[in-house]
């Protein structure tokens, strides 16, 4: 069914949130162009939202709902959708239950890194407020029994309050079957220091972007003892510069072209600092990459996102050596060190030739 | 009732110029207090006023009120040990010479003030349809104050039933009308179509005839009219202040009534004379016995505070905004009590105020609504003179920033009726107003002055936020407040929903007070420092408690305050003397701000158990405009970040 139209909450000057306070169609009505199609209510006045297209209608919100600038709130389809307004109802009812339960502990930066460094799984510190001495204090009382903690020179952080996150890491990274291999990219030796520590990120997602469409399997996910493919390649990029741990997402990275990467990289810092990255600039990732070259890290183990096969991580230049390191955290239930290997010796020969040119 | 002047007038006359003699010399020999302006020369425009005004109508006079006042209620031993300073004074010696209060008589040593205010309680008046009607006297210097103007343009505007007389003495102080006053006196209240009238002091036969006629113009036509008196005062502006020419004070000394019938009828005079000193010297003797109000007594016991004793209490989550919340107080209020009035700009239907509180308020009360030009400060002494007259007035103003141009009626008019009249009346006047920033409005509609109307004596103030419902905030004051109240609403908030927060983490209640501060405790753990807000920003504190703890390694606890003047310190100093650490989080200025207050307060009560005190607030810059710039000199998105800082500090 192809979506015509999605009608969005406009931004009116007065609030950040509006109330639904009518609905002019029922779901899977034939509206026409322009038919009022529903009531929103500010706190000033009261708004008809238009369909800017005819077509089938589906509302994503019901009268009473609060919405936010921005909200999709309803769409506009080509064709008749009945299909899908029976498979809403009959799923509505089950989305309430976990809502509940969203979020059940909450812990400061310092905890967070500890308990990323370490592996802990966040539920067994029996504290809803964990500050840093608790996992200290876990940690001294069960030193020992976790031989899958990983220490390495990962600095990386999350997000702030979302545990959650801690969550969507672990569900890789517990199942303990996770490696991670090694990989240096050689730079021209007689290039003068200020030439080599450049961010070279743009281009590794442009070129990693191209290796995983040789090596798909790399842009996959494990579930329920299945591999999911994705069908296209959206690399994330976990910014962290002040405010915890985002994934800015590069839409169909293997069709953009470096230079519209990094117009992609300076627009997600910028969003970052301002803080108005939206959800979509947030979604969707099927690989990530995790750039902490700017921190003298000589190398690292970055962590596997939830729902992702694999993490490649930009370590900082050696200007002695003259390189710097990439390195590959993949998910063993999906991949082997094999296709991995490949795929990063792909990736440097790629990179090396670039940076030649 | 006589219209006429008759000889009568002149012993009436005597009697005041003989008490002014008496206050002059009293103050030569150390028996009086402060100050005393005496209106002889002028005394006849007292007597022809009052002789046609009936004893339900007002008068509201100025400083040289001691004619005025005798005229109107023949009480001269209240006056005299009034400004002798006795318990047994009109207003227990408070108010002496300028500020007196009896029998539908006022005064007020703020000139262009007293206007407003007086045509607040003429309008009372009119409002009930008692067919009376009120007085202001001015004199020619106060023509250089503009709420003069505002209130001509209000009273013909809304056909208020007052009369306007100005008694021109030709001297505003020591300064001569020419180097004072531009162009013509009688033009101005004619160009707002105000009806004129013209007398002088030294014809007091018709003197009499047209006081008469102006007070029965405005009874009948119920309008405002403009009464000129010419005159001219023999003494000095107070006691020792008169550079004036010789030639000139004696040239009017010989024209003055008084001085005329005593070459006349010199027995009259003389009789009138002694019967006058006799009735003033009995009443001096009187009050030289009497003693002065105990200091304690004027205190009295202090303002009562907003006590909670019992358990927290559950915030509702009510689905309605905060706007929403205050429509209703007034919807449902109105429909109680007719004395509920809601004044303000632009609040008719259809437009129903800029921020839409009024919303739908005039079509179910036209009566109740009372739209206003834009004239803050008469607006504000309006709604104070309204007060006075036993209604319950509710001010808009449009943006928290206009509010510096109601100062004067809020500090020296409400603040101050109830205590320099001797708790005789109250003024249980309200002013709301959205403060804050956040909408890029700018620099002259964005910021929160709330550090300039805190601290003003008998003002209480309130700060409605989104997690009390503002409908239970606003029946509260409307049910208990007998003193002015000012509350200060946020631009931003009227549109949240009232109650609808939440943190898993943490347990959201309020105090049983009837003006509850809220409390946001962790639920699992004890927190290690207090976070004390207000107001609008109170939102924003809320939704970065998790950021303070993950920034912080300190698990906050936040007090969110509904008065904020006077302020109740004792939840504040329970939460604090367990976490020993404070930060204020406001959204004006931080220098002599809320916080100063409330972490003074702290630091004299708790000492040296705290370990962490600061303050969070907008730089001191004007509000800009441009989103990001603005974000930057606000404090509402940065707070943990900024408590972070405290900290490293």
């Amino acid at each position: 069914m192809k979506i015509l139209s999605e009608i969005t909450i406009p931004k009116d000057n007065a609030d950040e949130e509006v109330i639904i306070s009518e609905l002019s169609f029922s779901d899977n009505d034939q509206v026409k162009k322009s038919d009022a199609i529903m009531d929103i209510e500010t706190s000033k006045t009261s708004i008809e939202l238009d369909a800017p297209e005819g077509g089938y209608i589906e509302y994503l919100v019901s009268p009473g709902d609060a919405a936010v600038i921005g909200q999709v709130v309803a769409r506009i389809y080509e064709g008749d959708i009945s299909e899908l307004v029976k498979s809403k109802t009959n799923s509505s009812e089950k989305q309430d239950a976990p809502e509940n339960d969203s979020t059940s502990k909450v812990a400061t930066k310092e905890a967070l890194i500890l308990i990323d460094q370490h592996g802990i799984d966040i539920n067994l510190i029996p504290s809803d407020f964990i500050k840093k001495e608790d996992v200290d204090l876990y940690l001294a009382s069960h030193s020992g029994d976790k031989s899958s903690a990983q220490k390495a020179g990962n600095s990386k952080k999350i997000s702030r309050l979302k545990s959650l996150e801690i969550k969507a890491l672990s569900s890789v990274q517990s199942a303990g079957l996770v490696s991670t291999i090694f990989i240096n990219i050689d730079l021209d030796a007689s290039l003068p220091d200020d030439q080599k520590v450049i961010s070279y990120l743009p281009l590794i997602a442009s070129k990693c972007s191209q290796a995983i469409e040789k090596f798909p399997i790399l842009n996959s996910y494990f579930l329920d003892n299945e591999i999911i493919e994705y069908d296209s390649i959206n690399i994330g990029l976990a910014l962290d510069i002040d405010d915890g741990l985002k994934v800015f997402v590069l839409p169909n990275t293997n069709t953009l072209s470096v230079d519209e990467i990094e117009g992609y990289v300076n627009e997600g810092i910028y969003k970052y600092l301002r803080k108005s990255l939206t959800p979509e600039d947030l979604s969707g990732s099927t690989f990530t990459i995790s750039d902490l070259s700017q921190y003298g890290v000589e190398r690292f183990i970055p962590l596997v996102n939830n729902n992702q096969a694999a993490i490649l991580g930009v370590s900082s230049v050696d200007l002695k050596l003259n390189r710097f390191n990439l390195s590959l955290a993949f998910d063993h239930r999906v991949t082997e060190g094999k296709v991995a290997s490949e795929f990063l010796s792909t990736l440097k020969g790629e990179i090396e030739q670039a940076l030649v040119k | 009732m006589s219209q006429k002047f008759s000889e009568e007038h002149y012993e009436r006359a005597l009697l005041i110029r003989r008490t002014e003699d008496t206050f002059l010399d009293l103050f030569n020999q150390g028996k009086m207090n402060g100050t005393v302006h005496t209106c002889s020369g002028q005394e006849f425009s007292a007597l022809a006023f009052t002789e046609t005004l009936s004893s339900d109508d007002f008068i509201f006079s100025n400083h040289r009120c001691h004619g005025h006042y005798l005229a109107k209620t023949g009480d001269l031993s209240g006056l005299i040990a009034e400004l002798m300073g006795k318990e047994s004074g009109t207003c227990g010696g408070i108010g002496s010479s300028q500020h007196l209060c009896n029998k539908n008589f006022y005064s007020n040593g703020i000139q262009g003030g007293i206007l407003p205010v007086s045509a607040g309680m003429a309008l009372s008046y009119k409002l009930d349809g008692n067919g009376h009607i009120g007085l202001v006297f001015i004199g020619d210097g106060t023509l250089g104050e503009g709420v003069v103007y505002e209130t001509m343009n209000l009273a013909s505007l809304l056909n208020i039933p007052l009369l306007i007389v100005c008694e021109n003495n030709q001297y505003a102080q020591s300064t001569k009308i020419e180097n004072n006053l531009a162009g013509s006196i009688l033009a101005r209240p004619q160009a707002f179509g105000i009806k004129t009238f013209h007398s002088n002091t030294w014809d007091p036969e018709e003197l009499f005839l047209n006081a008469a006629e102006s007070i029965e113009y405005v009874r009948e036509e119920c309008k405002p009219a403009f009464h000129l008196v010419d005159t001219y005062r023999l003494n000095h502006h107070s006691k020792s202040d008169d550079n004036r020419d010789q030639d000139e004070v004696d040239q009017f000394a010989m024209k003055d009534p008084l001085n005329r019938f005593k070459a006349d009828n010199p027995e009259s005079f003389e009789a009138f004379q002694n019967k006058a000193n006799r009735l003033i010297d009995a009443a001096v003797k009187d009050a030289e016995k009497e003693n002065e109000l105990s200091g304690i007594d004027y205190v009295g016991l202090g303002l009562q505070e907003n006590k909670s004793s019992g358990p927290s209490l559950i915030i509702e989550n009510l689905k309605e905004r905060v706007v929403s919340r205050i429509n209703a107080f007034f919807d449902e209020g109105m429909d109680k009590d007719k004395n509920i009035l809601f004044l303000g700009e632009d609040i008719l239907s259809p437009y129903g105020g800029a921020f839409k509180v009024s919303q739908g308020l005039s079509d179910k009360f036209p009566k109740n609504v009372i739209s206003t030009p834009i004239s803050e400060g008469a607006i504000a002494g309006i709604s104070n003179g309204l007060a006075l007259a036993g209604k319950r007035p509710f001010l808009e103003i449009m943006f928290g920033d206009f509010m510096t141009l109601c100062f004067d009626q809020i500090v020296n008019h409400a603040s101050k009726f109830h205590h320099m009249y001797n708790k005789k009346i109250n003024c249980p006047v309200v002013f709301r107003t959205p403060m804050g920033g956040g909408r890029g409005y700018g620099p002259t509609h964005s910021q929160t002055l709330d550090k300039y109307l805190v601290g003003i004596d008998n003002v209480k103030v309130f700060a409605i936020n989104s997690f009390i419902d503002p409908y239970f905030i606003y029946e509260n004051i409307y049910l208990h407040e007998r003193h002015p109240v000012i509350v200060i609403e946020n631009k931003v908030d009227y549109g949240r929903f009232v109650g609808d927060k939440k943190n898993n983490f943490y347990e959201l209640t309020k105090s049983d007070a009837i003006y509850p501060h809220v409390s946001c405790v962790p639920k699992s753990a004890k927190a290690d420092i207090t976070l004390v807000t207000y107001g609008g920003i109170s939102s924003d504190v809320f939704s970065q408690l998790d950021e303070v703890f993950l920034e912080t390694e300190l698990i906050p606890e936040m007090i969110v305050l509904s008065q904020i003047s006077p302020i109740d310190i004792h939840p504040i100093l329970k939460s604090v003397s367990l976490t020993k650490r404070i930060i204020f989080i406001e959204e004006g200025g931080k220098d002599f701000g809320i916080g100063a207050e409330v972490i003074s307060r702290v630091a004299e009560e708790l000492g040296p158990e705290i370990l962490l005190c600061g303050r969070i607030a907008a730089l001191p810059m004007p509000i800009p405009s441009a989103r990001e710039t603005e974000e930057y000199v606000l404090p509402n998105t940065k707070i943990a970040k900024e408590i972070a800082t405290i900290l490293k500090t």
